[in-house]
């Protein structure tokens, strides 16, 4: 399938070349080959999330929204991140298109992790990718001070944290918080079931 | 104007429901014997008057005051049927940010069969009423999952606390099922597949059910059913609808649990397996391997034995559901059935999974065991030897200085007759018996008074000899006391029993060590006065961390002790007071 560049959205133009940049940021490498020690480089679905819903935040897309949405760690604790199913979406358009290519694998800790990397017809749109998007994408994770790509890690911890970090001053040090819950400002009552007797007998 | 939420980004909203109930699902390890302890906490009985309970645990209870930390739920019982269910009232008061106001007041059911309802009829979403946004929802039910789990967490008990906290390690976030009940949905579309578009409408509503959810609509009612809840639009909400959305639920809150209790036990699984590694390691002589591979079998066995625990409650919980189910083919769309028989296979596997783990670790504990005992052994026999080898040098060195030591007791003997040629003087050579003889001439009193001299002198010396020897010997026998039997032992011991045979113990040392994480402890104790024994001092060292009895020394002056004998017997008693199994 011949696709070019124009028959992706913006944003979409936008999450793939965000992808391309999250994939040199964890290989430390400008090569598409994304290849460490022998083995091939994969960006994980839950980092990945956490990075669109910062760039919808920060008003990087157009069409994104996010929602509340909770995810279990490792089949355990279960929190609530925020989730963006537009982004997601797209994610499985562009992989339909022959752009991403998508990976389930199951963890040591008997949950599966989904990971993408882009295929050789991805690179070729990579491109062509417009300068206002590549530069929309390289301001956020750049520290403006010290002229670097911001580092990015996660904490799987009590709490899983999911940040970014300059490796060399403190500056630009964000927590995406990812799983930062919005609140809303509501009213409720009880309501009392009517069924009680015949659900327990 | 304030905001009233602090949603960072402008939402793009599409679907909205009118008038929405919420319901939040989910299983938890309960049966009549977790319910009376509610009923006795809640105070059923007495009144229904309000309660004020916090998600803190009393732990001053000679306290007259409770201290609450700001946040704290309002429980009133409201109805109950003792043997079965208990209905609550909660209203939920946690601060929030700035400028967001939740009035927060839900229905808790919970019932002897481990499902828990948290209900509520939503009036308000940031002050507007009536219609309200699937996104907006979205929000509120992140909200409710959090709540939910603080109302409940001061009605459990200490119990169903450790259990919840296993399968899903932070007890506070615990994943549930949602059910949403709308009077009307603003948008209808002539075919129900239509909400699956792909686009907006289907976001939304995955955003709350979860992606690959099914749609019905039957009798102008719709229905949206996912894996992680349902939303429904019913023309009515009867006492009908009510129970089958409920039923179904109730159905994905226990499968819920279960992915989670099932994660646990492939984990315990691979544990299991990874511990024949370290039996590996134990059998080719680790001795760290040894003693890490006995408390590894020992946690993991607990662990499961609490999983086994937590599959009985599943299991008769299952049973009754199954059994209490009313099937009705007008809501067979949303197939409990097959998903209660689901849960109950899965169930069963478990059964066969954990039984299998057992039998695996008790196999491995009995291995282990058989090589600490051997372990023991051998070093007996290699103690026995040294002391052996050690004996015949003794013995060896014990002939030579005893030549010297008489040579040495001769001379020191003799200073009794310088003593006596000291107190009587010269004697002329006349004087001597010699003399008398040797010349014919007849004894005369100054012989005869030699002669009895140098008898007694004779006498006296040999005297001395003999006492010296005597005396020396004591002195040797004191000094032996310092044969000592040192043994490696490496076992798991009751650290309580251990401290109570102590305290009859005449303890004439004790230390404690730091070691690397690791508190070993030393006692020292006398035993000289239990003459059967024929020991000195018994002393042993002990990790408290780990619960292992690591060496054990005696100290005895018997040179001829038979060490293997010896340690047996210590053994024997320490099995007899249940310090060792
Ligand atoms: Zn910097």
């Amino acid at each position: 399938m011949d696709v070019e560049i124009k028959d992706l959205t913006r944003d979409q133009q936008l999450l793939l070349y965000t992808i391309d940049y999250l994939l040199k940021w964890v290989s430390g490498t400008d090569d598409n080959s994304f290849i460490q020690n022998g083995k091939r480089i994969w960006i994980k679905e839950l980092p990945l999330l956490a990075v669109i819903y910062y760039q919808i935040i920060k008003g990087s897309y157009e069409t994104y929204d996010y929602a509340p949405t909770s995810v279990q760690f490792f089949g355990r604790s279960c929190y609530s991140c925020n989730i963006s199913y537009e982004g997601v979406d797209d994610i499985e358009d562009l992989r339909e298109l022959d752009i991403l290519e998508k990976i389930r694998l199951s963890t040591a800790k008997h949950g599966f992790v989904t990971a993408y990397r882009i295929t050789p017809q991805g690179y070729e749109l990579l491109k062509q990718i417009p300068a206002d998007v590549k530069e929309e994408v390289k301001n956020l994770f750049y520290c403006k001070k010290c002229n670097t790509h911001l580092k990015f890690y996660m904490e799987l911890g009590e709490k899983p944290i999911i940040k970014m970090d300059c490796p060399i001053c403190d500056e630009s040090d964000t927590d995406l918080d990812f799983l930062e819950s919005e609140d809303v400002s509501y009213v409720s009552e009880p309501y009392f079931i009517r069924v009680s007797d015949r659900l327990v007998r | 104007m304030q905001k009233s939420d602090n949603i960072k980004d402008e939402l793009s909203e599409i679907l909205f429901l009118k008038n929405p109930k919420i319901f939040v699902i989910e299983w938890l390890p309960f049966d009549s014997n977790q319910l009376r302890e509610l009923n006795k906490k809640l105070d059923i009985e007495k009144s229904s008057s309000k309660t004020l309970l916090t998600g803190l645990i009393d732990s001053d209870p000679d306290s007259p005051s409770f201290l609450t930390e700001g946040k704290y739920t309002k429980v009133t019982v409201k109805d109950y049927d003792i043997n079965n269910y208990v209905n609550l009232e909660a209203i939920i008061d946690l601060p929030e940010e700035e400028g967001i106001v939740q009035i927060e007041e839900m229905a808790v059911f919970i019932s002897k069969l481990g499902f828990i309802i948290y209900s509520l009829d939503l009036r308000e979403i940031n002050g507007k009423n009536s219609f309200m946004s699937l996104d907006k929802l979205s929000r509120v039910i992140a909200d409710l999952s959090q709540d939910s789990s603080q109302v409940i967490d001061s009605l459990l008990t200490e119990f169903q606390r450790n259990f919840i906290k296993i399968i899903f390690g932070n007890p506070m976030y615990r994943p549930k099922t949602i059910l949403i009940v709308g009077e009307d949905i603003n948008k209808k579309f002539e075919d129900v597949k239509d909400y699956l578009d792909g686009e907006d409408c289907e976001i939304e509503i995955s955003q709350i059910i979860g992606e690959g959810f099914r749609a019905h609509s039957i009798d102008g009612s719709i229905y949206f059913i996912g894996n992680r809840g349902a939303i429904l639009v019913p023309k009515e909400f009867t006492e009908e609808m009510e129970y089958y959305s409920i039923y179904n639920g109730i159905k994905e809150g226990i499968t819920i649990f279960i992915d989670s209790f099932m994660s646990r036990v492939w984990e315990l699984y691979d544990q299991t397996n990874e511990i024949q590694e370290l039996v590996n390691m134990a059998v080719k002589g680790n001795t760290d391997a040894l003693n890490k591979v006995q408390e590894e079998i020992t946690i993991l066995t607990s662990t499961i034995s609490v999983l086994g625990q937590v599959k009985e409650f599943l299991h008769d919980s299952c049973e009754q559901l199954t059994n209490n189910f009313d099937s009705l083919s007008t809501f067979s769309f949303f197939e409990i059935e097959k998903g209660l028989e689901t849960i109950r296979n899965r169930v069963k596997e478990s059964t066969k999974v954990i039984k299998g783990l057992l039998t695996e670790l008790e196999g491995k504990r009995d291995h282990i065991n058989t090589l600490s005992e051997m372990q023991i052994r051998k070093m007996n026999k290699a103690m026995t030897q040294n002391t052996k080898s050690m004996n015949q040098v003794l013995q060896a060195n014990t002939r030579t200085s005893e030549a010297i030591d008489m040579i040495e007791l001769i001379l020191a003997g003799s200073i009794i007759l310088e003593i006596v040629a000291f107190a009587i003087g010269e004697i002329s050579s006349d004087q001597t018996i010699y003399n008398s003889i040797v010349n014919k001439i007849p004894l005369a009193r100054d012989q005869i008074a030699n002669l009895i001299l140098f008898i007694f002198s004779i006498f006296a010396w040999v005297a001395l000899v003999v006492y010296l020897r005597i005396s020396k010997s004591r002195m040797e026998k004191k000094a032996l006391r310092d044969f000592i039997i040192t043994l490696n032992i490496n076992r798991k011991i009751d650290m309580n029993n251990l401290e109570a045979f102590l305290e009859g113990k005449e303890i004439v040392m004790k230390q404690v060590e730091y070691e690397s994480g690791n508190v070993l402890h030393t006692y020292i104790w006398d035993t000289s006065d239990i003459k059967e024994l024929n020991l000195e001092t018994i002393s042993i060292v002990c990790n408290k961390s780990t619960g292992l009895l690591l060496s054990l020394e005696l100290e005895t002056s018997d040179m001829n002790i038979d060490q293997e004998e010896k340690v047996n017997e210590i053994m024997e008693i320490f099995k007899r007071n249940g310090i060792l199994e």
